[in-house]
């Protein structure tokens, strides 16, 4: 049964500098005397507070909350691409999210061969995803366009290129 | 370890019991998602061509041109006979160019692969496999070269060719630990990838690629002995030119394949959480 399961999720992002990003300078830290305090090169941005909750099949979760509350943050956990830092997410079943514009498709690749990545990404085979491209191409209305690079794409035509997700 | 993590800092933590389940689970879903990952290579080799008249084949064309200037120059330099030191290089190169190309593309793998990650619940080990796919397509397009020299120099093909199957093998694992290994740490570190390409940057010239251990005598043979891209090259290139590889590369080669993934697996398991962190 599909189910997520968040207990005590705390997420918290590390934002370095070019210093802190620096192999160089992390090692120099350690070697000589040390002039300034070193615990600037990282700032540390607690972006989802100890949540635990539970949902179960037929629950519906509204998230709201002011700009740069958490809220993408806390549906990065519910798919599963971000692991809170402490505490624990338990995600059975396949979740899908639309979260970025480009909803992790390739720019350079054309609409078809993200759509194919995108089906293979949700669990199709290359056959089952290739399959889907005229069914795509009528239904987004996206036609021969889809031969074309994404990065051509209006923003209007990159929402209509993500179908495999919506089936 | 302190310095990678960056929120729980000053803690050398040995990774808990939960992080080495979701670690190997993470690894057998990743090997598992074959289509995935060979679509992943396969694109973008397909990219890096699409606009180009000779497609894919510029890299045996220009592996091709690499070996004929490469072979007249260095030949003559080292007063080597050129159908001695043109079948050398052809194959030495075409294995280095594997070598080379899989440390290289280590580093970017997951910044790379940023978008996806960020978005999707993708095991990382795919990721990983990636960088190996696309630099296993390469060399299917330069191991094109080989029979070709072979043919226009007279050189005839042992039967001990047969061993470089199992040696491509023991590379391909062990490079699957180095770039899980490099690719975290550059993805963490983001000077890293300069380092390293200064690095292999000395590893082509201290490693025998363009010459024969036998030429600079007694003080290469730590060299060649020690140096693990040294035995790696040569449990793959050594028999295709008709030589058995000695016991010492071998030996070496797997030695450096465990301690590759010593170090590669608790690394792994610790930070395999923190890779899109980092991103």
């Amino acid at each position: 049964m599909a189910s997520i399961t968040l207990t005590n999720a705390t997420v918290e992002i590390p934002i370095y500098n070019a210093r802190g990003r620096s192999f160089r300078s992390n090692i120099l830290r350690h070697v000589g005397g040390r002039l300034e305090p070193d615990n600037r090169d990282v700032v540390i941005v607690r972006a989802v507070n100890d949540i635990t909750l539970s949902l179960k099949p037929g629950d519906r979760l509204a998230l709201i909350g002011h700009n740069g509350a958490g809220k993408s943050t806390l549906l990065r956990i519910f798919s599963g691409a971000y692991e809170p830092s402490t505490g624990t997410a338990e995600i059975s079943g396949t979740v899908s999210s639309l979260l970025e514009i480009t909803m992790g498709m390739d720019p350079e690749l054309t609409g078809a061969e993200n759509i194919v990545l995108r089906g293979v990404f949700v669990g199709l085979s290359i056959d089952e995803a290739r399959r889907l491209i005229p069914e795509i191409a009528e239904w987004s209305e996206l036609g021969e366009y889809l031969a074309l690079p994404l990065r051509t794409y209006s923003s209007g035509m990159l929402l209509r290129n993500d179908r495999p997700r919506a089936l | 370890m302190a310095a990678l993590d960056g929120v729980a800092m000053g803690a050398l933590v040995w990774p808990t019991k939960r992080d080495w389940r979701l670690a190997a689970s993470d690894m057998v879903r990743g090997l598992l998602a074959w289509e995935i990952w060979t679509l992943l290579g396969v694109s973008d080799i397909r990219q890096r061509y699409k606009r180009s008249r000779l497609g894919q084949f510029w890299i045996t064309a220009s592996m091709a041109f690499f070996v004929a200037s490469t072979g007249v120059v260095y030949s003559l330099l080292f007063n080597q006979p050129i159908y001695d030191y043109v079948p050398l290089l052809a194959v030495n190169m075409t294995v280095w160019t594997l070598i080379s190309g899989i440390v290289t593309d280590s580093t970017t793998a997951f910044v790379q692969a940023g978008m996806y990650l960020r978005q999707d619940a993708l095991p990382k080990a795919i990721f990983v496999i990636r960088v190996l796919t696309r630099n296993l397509i390469i060399l299917g397009h330069n191991i094109v070269i080989i029979p070709l020299v072979f043919l226009a120099f007279g050189v005839v093909p042992t039967p001990v060719a047969i061993l470089a199957i199992p040696g491509l093998a023991l590379l391909i694992v062990a490079a699957f630990a180095v770039t899980l290994i490099s690719s975290l740490l550059c993805t963490r570190f983001r000077d890293l990838p300069q380092i390293v390409q200064n690095l292999l940057q000395i590893a082509f010239f201290v490693t025998p690629v363009l010459w024969r251990p036998e030429q600079i005598g007694e003080s290469a043979f730590y060299l060649v002995a020690l140096n693990p891209f040294a035995a790696f090259l040569r449990i793959v290139a050594d028999p295709l030119r008709g030589q058995v590889p000695d016991a010492l590369a071998y030996t070496n080669a797997l030695l450096s394949t465990l301690i590759l993934f010593a170090i590669a697996l608790p690394l792994f398991a610790r930070f395999r959480a923190r890779i899109v962190y980092w991103l």
